[in-house]
């Protein structure tokens, strides 16, 4: 028996079985659901999988009620914490989904900066100092609802983020915590050269004495174990300890260079001579997080995030680190410890359909007044303290050593907008002018004080102090 | 007189073949080349037509507003003293990777051509690099110039020498990328080198033989003049392809020290997505565009022969 067909017969029999195909994928299917968790085992987030439920996929049951929260954001353990939060709050309210994305650190602003303006962007996005400012400005961002969170709520709550961060009595962002600046000293290293371990410095002249005691050299003079590396931010560091500042403010708000101010050039000089006069740092050696990681660096002023880093990456080494406030020119706290930094958390952005900002509300509104665990759990994963300050009485930030001491030493910290991207710039390029050309710190810096005019007439730091 | 016969000749024969496509030819042509002319217009023409129309604008992306400028965008970065150093550390690093790189590979070409086996192995060694994650080998890279426990300062403290900072030092950061693009670009110039050379018919070789050239000579006489079409490629696409740089200056040492391995690309890179500033970043992009095909057309000027063997 022989069967033809035609062209129009097998145009449709294609056609119909196209249709029966794409049918079929749309079916709802019974699935196993693998849902990430995290756990805290001995101090150390661990993302776990498990097995949960067998459901079936497709839309909800209360499809008309349904909205969905996408979160932004960078840096893996930190986001864990954001989506417990987010799992706690969809067992509740099942008409919510929240879903967190992590990308990876820089790839995220690239993916960002395009969506925002394209419209595509996310519900809530972890925010950076470094673009925040440039979003509330443009008006990108929805000022936090005052009926969820009035006024009183917030200065009792998240006071260092009404000060800095608002806009016009309205509040766009809160604070995930603040990091002191701290120095972080490694005690075996200490008791080796007959330092004790428990007297770390506290002034500028301690730091280079005892740093010149932990230097190790070779006989051609190059540094095989650095008495002090220096972290991040450290000139503002030592403006901030001297008084001083980097940016002069004048009345109508015009922002200028203050490089060649009297603290700023003491500081810088202090700064240089670390390297070219007292040899305890070298400008050609390990990243930070190395040195200390691997014990060829003794002593190092940082600002606290590292403590989490240490903790996964060096454990061994982070055992016997110990921590302090940063030394100072007198030894004493005043005027300031030195800098430090505010980590900000979570923004809406402006131009989302209303429901799915109701609903990222919710999500904040539960976060924030009901997931003091996330909160405590992502300032802890990050070496901050908290930014909610009921948050702060969790025993684990006073169990820690490095976060014990950070709660002494922020009080006595200045807080500032955190220091630009292409201030680091200006600075490293200034120190590496003096340390590896040569250069004199005078011509150094009036290099340095042009560019950064440069960059402050620009508009850049517009909100640093 | 001869010539404009020819030329009206060709244009009578082209009207003749337009006018034989009839309608299903017509549609089967456009519906063939329709999907890459739309594709082409789309993703390529509108993209670069657009970054020309916001170099003229202040464009920063998160701002509604985005005012005309005029030439602004383009008296801004000519004043600013990192883009002048990022054009010439990416001559300075096309130039070099270029040169060094066909000198290198024209070498390696030459060597696994004369293999008598594994040739095509060696080939597809060569070409690894190519095909790696460029940000895996940015890292990888940055393991072996590490200053304490990097590969090559090991090497250099077993023969007693100083350790180098090889990405921390200004005088060795840019060689090292360099270093690093060389070897990573070897791998395709070889493979074209390798087809350029399987192009050139032994008689040549042999009639050089024959007239009592040695090894020298061949090359010198006839394999690299026959090259030259080969050559001159790899040497435009080449600097091209250096002009492009991003990977391992992002990775390693974000344009220092002392904007010493600050690029082009990677200058276009901060002022788009670092520092918001559109409109600059894509006049950045249009002097790059110039500069490269003003190098490009010097090239081939002075590069392409007119005539073939």
């Amino acid at each position: 028996m022989s069967m033809h067909l035609n062209r129009r017969q097998l145009l449709r029999s294609m056609a119909v079985g196209t249709a029966g195909v794409v049918l079929a994928a749309c079916q709802p299917k019974v699935v196993e659901k693998v849902v990430k968790e995290t756990v805290i085992v001995e101090g150390t987030p661990k993302v776990i999988e498990k097995t949960v439920v067998v459901e079936k996929e497709g839309p909800p049951p209360t499809a008309a009620k349904y909205e969905k929260v996408i979160v932004w954001g960078w840096w893996e353990p930190r986001m864990a914490f954001y989506q417990d939060a987010a799992n706690a709050l969809m067992d509740q309210n099942p008409d919510i989904e929240v879903e967190v994305i992590s990308l990876p650190g820089d790839q995220l602003w690239s993916k960002v900066l395009p969506a925002t303006a394209a419209g595509t962007g996310p519900t809530l996005l972890k925010q950076k100092p470094t673009y925040y400012f440039s979003f509330l400005d443009n008006g990108l961002l929805e000022p936090y609802p005052e009926e969820i969170f009035p006024i009183d709520w917030w200065k009792t709550n998240f006071p260092d983020t009404w000060d800095i961060y608002g806009k016009e009595g309205r509040q766009y962002v809160y604070l995930d915590g603040s990091m002191a600046n701290l120095l972080m000293y490694n005690r075996t290293m200490f008791e080796a050269v007959g330092l004790d371990p428990q007297t770390p410095p506290v002034s500028w002249d301690e730091l280079i004495n005892m740093g010149k005691q932990l230097t190790k050299t070779d006989s051609a003079g190059t540094i095989l174990e650095e008495g002090l590396i220096l972290g991040e931010y450290p000139w503002i560091n030592a403006v901030y300890q001297l008084g001083g500042s980097l940016v002069n403010i004048a009345d109508d708000g015009t922002r200028t260079s203050a490089m060649l101010s009297e603290p700023a050039v003491k500081a810088f000089t202090w700064l240089c001579e670390l390297y070219t006069k007292h040899k305890i740092s070298s400008r050609e050696f390990l990243t930070y997080e190395e040195a200390i990681g691997t014990s060829k660096a003794a002593m190092g002023l940082m600002t606290s995030w590292i403590v989490g880093t240490f903790d996964t990456t060096y454990p061994d080494v982070a055992a016997v680190l110990g921590w302090a406030p940063p030394p100072t020119p007198t030894g004493k706290p005043e005027p300031v410890w030195g800098y430090k930094t505010n980590v900000l958390a979570l923004t809406m952005f402006q131009n989302r359909p209303v429901m799915e900002k109701e609903a990222g509300f919710v999500y904040l509104d539960w976060l924030l007044n009901n997931s003091d665990k996330s909160l405590a759990d992502i300032a802890e994963i990050t070496g901050c303290l908290p930014g909610k300050l009921s948050v702060r009485s969790d025993p684990r930030f006073t169990a820690k050593e490095a976060l014990r001491v950070a709660i002494d030493t922020l009080p006595l910290e200045k807080s500032s907008v955190m220091e630009s991207e292409n201030l680091n710039a200006v600075r490293d390029n200034a120190i590496n002018r003096v340390v590896l050309e040569g250069q004199s710190i005078e011509e150094s810096l009036a290099i340095a004080d042009q560019e950064w005019n440069q960059w402050l007439a620009e508009g850049d730091a517009s909100h640093m102090a | 007189m001869a010539l404009s016969a020819i030329r009206r000749a060709n244009q009578t024969a082209g009207r003749a073949r337009r006018a034989r496509l009839g309608g299903p030819q017509r549609r089967f042509v456009w519906s063939v080349l329709g999907p890459c002319i739309l594709f082409y217009l789309i993703f390529r023409f509108y993209p670069f037509a657009n970054a020309l129309i916001i170099s003229f604008r202040e464009y920063n992306i998160v701002s509604p507003v985005k005012p005309f400028v005029g030439l602004d965008n383009y008296e801004k970065i000519f004043n600013n003293t990192v883009f002048r150093a990022a054009i010439v550390n990416s001559f300075y690093y096309g130039v070099v990777t270029t040169i060094v790189g066909l000198i290198v590979s024209l070498a390696v070409a030459l060597l696994i051509n004369g293999l008598p086996r594994f040739k095509d192995a060696f080939r597809a060694i060569f070409f690894l690099p190519q095909i790696t994650n460029a940000i895996a080998v940015a890292m990888v890279w940055g393991w072996l110039y590490q200053p304490v426990y990097g590969f090559f300062n090991q090497v250099l403290k077993v023969f007693g020498l100083p350790v180098i900072g090889w990405l921390t030092s200004p005088q060795y950061a840019m060689p090292s990328l360099m270093v690093m693009g060389i070897w990573g670009g070897v791998g395709m110039s070889v493979v074209v080198l390798m087809a350029g050379l399987a192009g050139i018919p032994s008689v040549y070789r042999e009639a050089c033989m024959i007239d009592g050239g040695n090894r020298w000579h061949i090359f010198r006489y006839v394999t690299l003049p026959l090259l030259q079409p080969t050559l001159v490629f790899i040497l435009v696409t080449g600097f091209m392809g250096a002009f492009e740089l991003f990977s391992s200056v992002f990775v390693l040492t974000q344009g220092g020290p002392l904007n010493r391995t600050y690029v082009l690309a990677y200058y276009i890179y901060r002022r788009a997505f670092v520092d918001l500033k559109m409109g600059e970043a894509s006049a950045a992009g249009f002097v790059m565009f110039v500069l490269v095909l003003a190098i490009t057309i010097i090239q081939l000027r002075f590069m392409r022969t007119r005539w073939e063997y």
